[in-house]
């Protein structure tokens, strides 16, 4: 399966199936994420109790369809490595460019004090 | 300083006044609108964005300067308001996006470039932002636990081609 930078994938929960799947948005590019089957992406969540200065805010105007929850945020410094093959279902959408790039930038500024330059095709 | 609420007032009515544009965008594509009409909206709205442009680089360059100033304090309510304002930013530009009119193409243009200082903005204060450390949350958990799992499976030799 093709996983793409800037998609959002359903993850099950890790420790139980019970649990409902979270949400990630994919930072990592194809190239890499296609050489093991591997992509790191950041969680995505819209429980109010963890908003704080790592929460980058997402809407619906961001995603090229609804989000479908409101109040929803990346923890931008919950990054992970996850497995192709733990995919839940299809791709659920796709972040656009122009917002993927503010939410980098907000990464590497707040999470790493780098400043990740966007690099074109 | 922003801390001091001097800027939250300006932040405040900025919100409102590109929440009014946005409501008149919602007329804009009506084919039976007079062109002075049109004429009018076009000009006020790229009126309001090019003050609020202006604003928001003389926000980014202010909080450059006084970024020592910020550190250690409560910048929350700052924070609050630079949210709401790009939240309303996005909106409107969504609006126009969607209207799909080469009319409206720099309202698109000064409306990308707002919302990057209001990025940047936003990031100053986060950074300088009084944070208490708090306990490693449930989904930090669940978040190394995802991390692991895949590490486990890599480390075990799976080959993926």
């Amino acid at each position: 399966m093709a996983v793409e930078q800037r998609e959002v994938y359903l993850l099950p929960h890790p420790f139980d199936s019970q649990v409902e799947e979270h949400p990630f948005i994919v930072l990592s590019v194809r190239e890499a994420n296609d050489y093991e089957n591997t992509f790191i992406g950041v969680t995505i969540t819209s429980s109010e109790k963890y908003q704080d200065d790592f929460s980058f805010q997402l809407t619906d105007e961001m995603f090229e369809s609804p989000l479908g929850k409101k109040n929803s945020h990346a923890r931008m410094h919950l990054l992970q490595l996850c497995l192709n093959e733990e995919i839940k279902g299809r791709g659920l959408n796709k972040m656009k460019p122009f917002y993927f790039r503010q939410l980098m930038k907000s990464i590497g500024d707040l999470i790493f004090h780098f400043d990740f330059i966007e690099q074109s095709n | 300083m922003i801390a001091e609420l001097k800027y939250n007032t300006i932040l405040k009515h900025q919100r409102e006044d590109v929440d009014k544009n946005r409501k008149l965008i919602y007329f804009f594509p009506a084919s039976h609108v007079f062109h002075l009409i049109r004429s009018w909206i076009i000009n006020r709205l790229n009126s309001t964005l090019s003050n609020q442009l202006i604003f928001a680089k003389g926000l980014v360059s202010d909080l450059k300067d006084r970024v020592n100033e910020l550190g250690g304090k409560d910048l929350n309510i700052g924070i609050d308001h630079l949210n709401d304002l790009i939240k309303v930013n996005i909106l409107l530009k969504d609006s126009i996006e969607k209207s799909n009119n080469q009319a409206l193409q720099n309202a698109d243009i000064l409306l990308s470039d707002t919302i990057e200082n209001y990025y940047t903005a936003l990031r100053i204060l986060k950074r300088k932002n009084n944070r208490s450390s708090i306990e490693t949350s449930q989904l930090a958990k669940e978040s190394c636990r995802h991390s692991l799992n895949s590490l486990q499976t890599v480390i075990n030799g799976r080959r993926t081609t």
